[in-house]
Order: structure tokens, then C-alpha cells, then sequence
């Protein structure tokens, strides 16, 4: 330190002294002439970054895409083709793709007059002697039997005395269908762009307000819609409260100890159990044992009579998924807990709070954050999930909706349909599987917009929250 | 207890190094001299000894008594045990896991830390400002009306008179009359800091402490809270921890100079930063060590 000026000229090999080498000027910090090259070493992490997030980006657009085209064309009202083939028959066909050997895939409905029952045809174009799309063609909604292809005779339930409708099948004999079993009447090439667009429409809500009908191969998935929200709204109240009461105790009256410790990786790692065992657990434990003692002590149930309670149902689809999201809810509330500073809480204890207070009145509101990220989280998992409810309330087909307008008003023992189990049995459960394929799409769009739409919903009043905290 | 009166023109004074803090002294207690202290007691401990983690010693035989109305500044260097030693005047401290407090400690000759104090009331009645402003994350209204609503039960007309009052009485009532509801984390930290203040008055205290309220804030916002402490002062006694020495000149009447957990000195400011009876306390203020 005591050198010198002088020194400053002089390299460091004197510095053995103990001093300091003197201030020197660093290296030159102008370009060197490589650097106007491109700088590859620095442009592969961009490369290999950004690829990755363009593929992750470019794949969960095809997934939406592709369900949402393939879910929407599936209401799309499809015009109808008289085919006249070369040995004689005569079928209306609704066309849809044509496949890579040259032959045309449709449906010629009207399947109980079908040889094996089966409405869906594919031809090869030489097969087919004529096409043509007669005005009066007509499409009918039927309760059984899938749709109708024909020609409508007369004026249908319209004219007096006639209750129903007298069809004929293309080249066939006539038939009579009872007004009763008849739901819907429709001449699709009779039908402009935007009437098109307006059917579509129509068609979609009825997806959405109608219960399955025959085996889920038609109707919509009112059912599969209500019961999954039920049971998403009960999984909810029972979760928020146990798991914000679990995180309040973990992290503020617990002492840091082994068994806070040992809880706290208990929580965690619960999080990491395969949802199929909460399912065995919840048949096992709630449903067999818990189940069981209700409806022998409260109901008086015997060996050999129908349980009640004793039975997969709500109650107890929902008890599983919210010891399934318990773990989630704990944790992000613990976040939130964590990020109130320590000063709040000794400004409420020295204004006199009692510990009580200072939680439910500053601690608990500042935390609201964490506590809806959690909400948000067990929400969407509950949504989606699908293995534990197969083996604890969730059946293929329930078309009745576990609320009623009668008392008690909510069936908390009955089986119920969900969203996610019917994208399954419509899709490999169905006794026809080409009518049930478009509703398979159409069905998983339909869970992608709700979770979505309630992740959304729950992030906005998230985001409201904290600006509204932090006083923004 | 005489205020004495020190001039730069006293010789002696003014030929030590700690002049420059003798003179703030005695200039902010000549403006103040008209009040006539009290004799009082308020706070009183003695043989105090705190201990963390139950073996580690913070406080060693702390002796003070301070008087009702009087503001008392806490000095000293890090560590000193000076913030401690405030803590255990509103049992603070308690919600330390492993802590102890031995001896006694006197609020209005009840002794603090006997077994049928009741905390809530010991707090309600000595308040306490931190170092860093907390605000809660609510309306100023509700952050000044939290005490007061814990412990009575208060009609909608009370509660505003009771905002407007403590909001005058820290001297942010202009500044905030038109945006009560707002949210009080919205304002800047000199603001929020008298806003703590403010919320520490709403309980009506007797003492009030203050554990280095403006390391936090600018020099402006400094001066606006000293300018509020000496409102403050004659209605409520102030103990304020600073590490700010000219602050504690401005500001107290008295000084405490606190070292390695012990009290080492406490006496008139104008007496401790003119004419210290201890070398610590002198190599200290002098700026010698600390």
C-alpha cells in the first residue's frame, strides 16, 4: 500500500512483500476481430432452447387443434348422399372422409334394419352406380336406435289424427314411428351455410343440456358434466379446510421438530402417490369399511341387503379425491404462509393480538394467494383425474343426475357419470364405436375448455387478490 | 434529572470531540425546556438478564428507570443488546421459542412478567413501531382501526373519529384524508412508517416503543418522523432505539448507552454527549469504536 508512483511501473514479481501488485489497466475491451463473425457457441443454447420451447408450443397447439377440430366437425350437419349401388341397394349415406384405398366411408343409419346391426358403411366408388342429394331427404333423432335416413311421407304428427310419422326407407317398404320416439326432424340438404351454422349451434348445446342416451352413442354429456362438477364442488369444500387448517398448524404452531419434519415429507410425498391407490384405499377403507358401519349403525342395513353407503357413490368419490389433493393444498398454502413477512406478525402481537388473531386476521388474509393457487391446483387435478373414481363412485352410464328437485335434493350415495371416465367408455366401452367416436373428441374438448376456463377464472382472482394486497 | 443547559460557548465542551452532538443536544433541549418532566415512574427494571436458546446471555443486570412523558433514546454498537432489552419491555420476546427473562420489570409498579399479566393488555398499553414499516395488507382505515377493534367492540362513528384523531396525531391525516380505504401498502415508506405510529396510538398506549424506526427511511422522512416524535412527547413516554446519534441527540431527553449486553451508562443527553462519565461510552459517540 505504501508504494510508491513510481512502483506503478514495475510488474507484480516485487510484490513479495506482502503489498498489494500495483493498479495496472485491464486488458483492452474492444472487439476482437473474430467477434464480427457470427458467435455460434453462444447461438446453440439459443438454438436449443428456443427449438425446445417451439416444440412444446407447436405440440400442445396440435393437441388442441386436433381435438377441437375433430370435436366441433362432429356436430357439423352433414348433407345426405343417395347412393344407388351396382347390385341394386339403395342407401342415404352421410359422407365423411375418403379413405386411402379409394373407398367412402359413411353412415347409412336406420341400424335395426342393418345386416349385424352396423350403420357405418365404406365403399369403393365403383360399387356405386349413382349419387345424388334429393332435396327431401331427411335426418331423424330417434331415442332408439340411433338416427333415421328416409323420406318423410305426408306431413308427419302436423296433420290431424296422426300420431307420428310415416317414413319410408330409400326403395324400401313404409314405416310408422310414434310421435314419442321421434326427438328431432331434419332436411340437411335443404339447409344454407348459415342455417349449417345455426344447426351447429343447436347441436352443440344439446351436447352440452342433454343426458347420454343409448349407451352414450348418443345424446350429450349433461350427466358426465353435473357429476363431475359436484363432485369437483364437494371434493372442494371438504379439501380447503382440512388442507389450509393442516398447513396453519405445520407452519405456525408446530416447532420445528422431527415430527414436523417427518410430517412435512409425509405431505409431500403423498402428493406422489399413484392416484389408482387412493382408489383402493378409498374402496377399502371408506367405502367397506366406513361405508358399511353407516349403513349397519344409521340404517339399520343386514347381511345381504342393498348398502347404502356400503356402495361406490359422491360421498365417497369425493372424500378420495380430496385426500388426493390434500397434499397440494397444504403445500401451496404453507407457500403462501411463508411469504408474510415476520414483521406483520409481530405487529399484530404488539397492537395485542392474541395468536389467533393474528392469524385469522392478518396472517390467513395475506396468504389468500397461496390458498387459491392451492384451491386452483386441487381443482384441476380433481377435474382430470379419472383412475380413483373408477373404483369409488364413477360408472359408464347414469344418465340420472345425482341432484334432484326433491328432498334430500343431492344423492350423495348414488353413482354419478364424469367427464373424464366417459371419454373412456364412449370411446372403448361403446357397443359402436364409429357413432361413438366423434363424442369422444367432442367429449375431450369439452373437459379441456372446462379445466381450462376454471384455471383461468382462478388466476384472474388470484391476480385481483394480490394487486389488491399490494395495494396496485 | 436537570436538564442542563450546555452552550457551545462552554468552554470546556466545546474543546472535546464530542461537541458537535453536544451542541444538537442542548439546542433541541432548549427547545423543549419548557416541558416540565415528570417524576413518575413508568418503566423501572432491574437485574434484568435475558438469555436466547436458554444458555446464550443477551442482558446482563439491566438497571433503568424511566419516566412518564420523557423520550428515551437507546444507544450503542450491533448486538449490543439494546433492541433485546425494548422487546422485553412488552414481553415481545415471548414469541421467541427458548427465551428467558430474569428479574424485574415495571410497568407502573406492576411487575411485567409475573404470571397474572395479561400480555394482550400489557401490549395494548405499551405500543411498538419496528424497524422496518409493516403495514398490514388492508385499508389504512382497517390497519388503524386492527387494535382498538380487538380489544372493544367500537360503532361505525367511533372508529372514524378514532382514524381521523391517531391520523392526525401522526401527522399524515393530509396526505390521506381523501383515500382511507385505500390500500396501505400503496404508500411510500415514510408513509407507512407514521402510518405504524399511527396504529400504535389507536391503542391508546402509555409508552411507546420505537426499535430504530428510521433506518428504513430517507432523510426527509427521517426528519418528519423526529418532528413527530417531539410532538408525541409529554403525552406519551418514548423509548426509541437508534443507531443514528445526531438522532438521538435531537430527539431524547435522555440516553442510554448500551454495551455487550450491559447498560453502561444512562443519563440527561445533554450530559451523556458532553460530558460521558464512561471512556466506552465516550470512545463510542466519538466514533471511535461501534
Amino acid at each position: 500500500m505504501s508504494q510508491s508512483p513510481r512502483d506503478v511501473s514495475q510488474s507484480s514479481r516485487d510484490a513479495s512483500d506482502g503489498s498489494l501488485p500495483p493498479l495496472q489497466p485491464g486488458p483492452s475491451i474492444k472487439k476482437r476481430k473474430s467477434a464480427n463473425k457470427p458467435d455460434i457457441r453462444g447461438s446453440i443454447g439459443v438454438f436449443i432452447s428456443g427449438g425446445a420451447l417451439s416444440f412444446v408450443l407447436v405440440a400442445a397447439l396440435a393437441l388442441f387443434a386436433l381435438l377441437f377440430f375433430r370435436g366441433a366437425s362432429a356436430f357439423w350437419p352433414r348433407p345426405l348422399t343417395e347412393w344407388k349401388m351396382e347390385n341394386g341397394q339403395t342407401f342415404l349415406v352421410e359422407e365423411f372422409e375418403t379413405k386411402d384405398d379409394g373407398s367412402i366411408r359413411g353412415r347409412i343409419a336406420n341400424r335395426e334394419y342393418q345386416a349385424g346391426r352396423l350403420d357405418f358403411v365404406a365403399e369403393k366408388p365403383e360399387l356405386i352406380a349413382s349419387r345424388s342429394r334429393p332435396e327431401n331427404a331427411v335426418r331423424m333423432e330417434r331415442t332408439e336406435n340411433g338416427p333415421f335416413h328416409g323420406y318423410l311421407l305426408g306431413e308427419g304428427p302436423n296433420e290431424e289424427g296422426v300420431e307420428g310419422y310415416r317414413v319410408q326407407r330409400p326403395n324400401r317398404d313404409e314405416l310408422f314411428f310414434p310421435r314419442e320416439n321421434v326427438l328431432r326432424v331434419q332436411y340437411p340438404n335443404q339447409l344454407s351455410f348459415f342455417g349449417r351454422v345455426g344447426t351447429w349451434f343447436g347441436s352443440v348445446g344439446r351436447f352440452i343440456v342433454e343426458v347420454p342416451r343409448e349407451a352414450n352413442t348418443e345424446g350429450g354429456v349433461l350427466s358426465p358434466l353435473v357429476g363431475t362438477a359436484l363432485m369437483v364442488f364437494l371434493m372442494t369444500l371438504m379439501v380447503m379446510p382440512f388442507g389450509v387448517l393442516a398447513a396453519v398448524y405445520l407452519n405456525e404452531y408446530a416447532r420445528d421438530s422431527w415430527f414436523t419434519r417427518v410430517a412435512r415429507v409425509a405431505v409431500n410425498n403423498l402428493a406422489g402417490v399413484p392416484s389408482i391407490v387412493y382408489g383402493v384405499f378409498g374402496l377399502g377403507f371408506l367405502i367397506y369399511g366406513l361405508g358399511d358401519s353407516i349403513d349397519s349403525l344409521f340404517f339399520g342395513v343386514g347381511e345381504g341387503d342393498m348398502p347404502i353407503f356400503g356402495n361406490p357413490g359422491l360421498l365417497w368419490a369425493s372424500v378420495t379425491m380430496a385426500l388426493l389433493t390434500v397434499p397440494v393444498v397444504v403445500v401451496a398454502t404453507e407457500e403462501g404462509l411463508r411469504a408474510i413477512p415476520r414483521e406483520q406478525r409481530d405487529g399484530a402481537l404488539a397492537l395485542g393480538a392474541t395468536r389467533w388473531e393474528m392469524l385469522s386476521r392478518v396472517i390467513l388474509p395475506g396468504a389468500k394467494p397461496g390458498i387459491l393457487t392451492g384451491a386452483i391446483l386441487a381443482i384441476s387435478r380433481a377435474a382430470g383425474e379419472v383412475a380413483p373414481l373408477m373404483l369409488t363412485g364413477v360408472v359408464g352410464f347414469e344418465p340420472d343426475l345425482p341432484i334432484s328437485t326433491e328432498a334430500p335434493f343431492l344423492h350423495l350415495q348414488e353413482r354419478f357419470m364424469h367427464l373424464g371416465f366417459h371419454i373412456y367408455a364412449v370411446g372403448f366401452q361403446s357397443p359402436n364405436v364409429e357413432a361413438a367416436e366423434p363424442l369422444v373428441y367432442a367429449t375431450a374438448s369439452l373437459l379441456l375448455v372446462l379445466v381450462i376456463s376454471l384455471n383461468l377464472v382462478a388466476i384472474r382472482w388470484r391476480t385481483k387478490v394480490r394487486r389488491s394486497l399490494q395495494g396496485r | 434529572m436537570t436538564e442542563s443547559v450546555v452552550t457551545d460557548a462552554h468552554p470546556e465542551s466545546s474543546s472535546r470531540p464530542t461537541s458537535d452532538l453536544g451542541r444538537i443536544a442542548a439546542d433541541s433541549a432548549s427547545r423543549r425546556s419548557l416541558l416540565e418532566p415528570s417524576t413518575e415512574m413508568v418503566i423501572r427494571s432491574e437485574k434484568l438478564n435475558f438469555f436466547y436458546d436458554n444458555t446464550a446471555q443477551a442482558l446482563f443486570d439491566v438497571d433503568i428507570d424511566v419516566r412518564r412523558g420523557q423520550v428515551v433514546a437507546f444507544i450503542g454498537p450491533s448486538g449490543c443488546g439494546k433492541s433485546t432489552f425494548l422487546r422485553t419491555l412488552n414481553r415481545m420476546n415471548d414469541t421467541i421459542p427458548n427465551t428467558r427473562a430474569e428479574g424485574l420489570v415495571e410497568l407502573d409498579g406492576v411487575d411485567i412478567y409475573s404470571p397474572d399479566v395479561d400480555v394482550v393488555e400489557l401490549r395494548r398499553r405499551v405500543g411498538m413501531v419496528f424497524q422496518r414499516p409493516n403495514p398490514f395488507p388492508m385499508s389504512i382505515y382497517d390497519n388503524i382501526a386492527f387494535g382498538p377493534r380487538l380489544h372493544s367492540k367500537m360503532t361505525k362513528s367511533e372508529t372514524d373519529d378514532l382514524v381521523e384523531r391517531c391520523l392526525r396525531g401522526a401527522a399524515l391525516w393530509d396526505e390521506t384524508h381523501d383515500r382511507l380505504k385505500a390500500s396501505a401498502l400503496a404508500l411510500s415508506g415514510g408513509q407507512q412508517q407514521r402510518l405504524c405510529i399511527a396504529r400504535a396510538l389507536a391503542n391508546d398506549p402509555e409508552v411507546l416503543l420505537l426499535d430504530e424506526p428510521c433506518s428504513a427511511l430517507d432523510p426527509n422522512s427521517t426528519s418528519k418522523i423526529e418532528d413527530l416524535i417531539f410532538e408525541l412527547r409529554g403525552n406519551y413516554t418514548i423509548i426509541i432505539v437508534t443507531h443514528n446519534m445526531q438522532q438521538a441527540a435531537r430527539v431524547s431527553d435522555r440516553t442510554a448507552f448500551f454495551l455487550k449486553g450491559k447498560l453502561i451508562e444512562e443519563g440527561a443527553t445533554t450530559e451523556i454527549f458532553t460530558r460521558p462519565s464512561h471512556d466506552e461510552t465516550e470512545a463510542y459517540i466519538t466514533g471511535r469504536f461501534g
